[in-house]
């Protein structure tokens, strides 16, 4: 039986637990969210009516900097997942 | 807004400030109700004030003498009572357009101070919505700040995985 590789085993782990923690966090996240926009209490219509303002009013270009950079980085992941298969 | 307008003697006062030019649009509210109550208040008092004026002035020793009764002073007596008389009524018009114009002046000025407070509000929910957006904007590149990092990140763990891929693929070569 071949010895493990410590590397990989270091990898394997780091993704599970990020993985693990992204959709914690982010289910969390999402729970909140819905607790405080549910109901129908006139405050709560009144938010929810205010946040979808809020999201139609969104506007991308003071952000816009960001994103590039996020995109950018988005392709070097993709570029060396590709690498990674061709060797 | 217009200064309010003094009391003028017209037979007819103005009864809501649409009628005056320079006043606001006539505000439908529960002040105009209230207004109209105390502007009937006060012509009931004013009314009632000379109606008695008027009753004192028939009593008194210079009402002319019942009927029948031959007096040379009699018809200085009526002619008293009609001047008396004509007097009120003028009186009773004039206290009248000056309850009026006061209640008109008031009711422009409540709705000056209405209009005032009101736009501050309108300002405030602006300035509100101006920081809410704000910190929204903050909020969202803070994130994206940190989305940002984390890819970074990532992607030099994937470099390093890489690279130990590479190596250890040509140590097994030999």
């Amino acid at each position: 039986m071949s010895r493990p590789d410590p590397f990989l085993i270091y990898r394997t782990s780091l993704f599970i637990a990020l993985a693990a923690y992204y959709v914690v966090t982010t289910a969390g996240g999402v729970w909140r969210v819905v607790a405080l926009l549910r109901g129908s209490d006139p405050h709560r219509r009144l938010l929810r009516t205010y946040l979808s303002y809020q999201l139609v009013s969104f506007r991308v270009r003071p952000l816009a900097g960001e994103l590039l950079q996020i995109a950018f980085w988005c392709t070097i992941l993709l570029v060396i997942y590709w690498l990674h298969g061709k060797l | 807004m217009s200064p309010p307008e003094p009391p003028s003697p017209a037979p007819t006062p103005p009864s809501s400030p649409a009628d005056t030019p320079g006043l606001p649009p006539p505000r439908v509210s529960r002040l105009s109700g209230m207004f109209d109550s105390v502007r009937h208040v006060g012509r009931d008092v004013v009314s009632v004030a000379l109606g008695r004026l008027f009753e004192s002035q028939e009593k008194s020793p210079l009402a002319p003498p019942e009927a029948g009764e031959a007096s040379p002073a009699a018809p200085d007596a009526a002619k008293r009572v009609g001047v008396l008389h004509a007097v009120a009524q003028q009186l009773r018009g004039a206290a009248d357009t000056y309850v009026a114009a006061k209640l008109d002046e008031i009711e422009a000025r409540v709705d000056e101070k209405l209009d005032t407070i009101e736009a501050r509000i309108d300002r405030k929910i602006v300035e509100l919505h101006e920081q809410l957006v704000e910190m929204r904007d903050r909020e969202l590149r803070h994130r994206l700040r940190l989305l940002k990092v984390t890819l970074i990140f990532t992607a030099l763990v994937a470099v390093l995985s890489l690279v130990y891929k590479w190596v250890s693929q040509f140590w097994q070569l030999p």
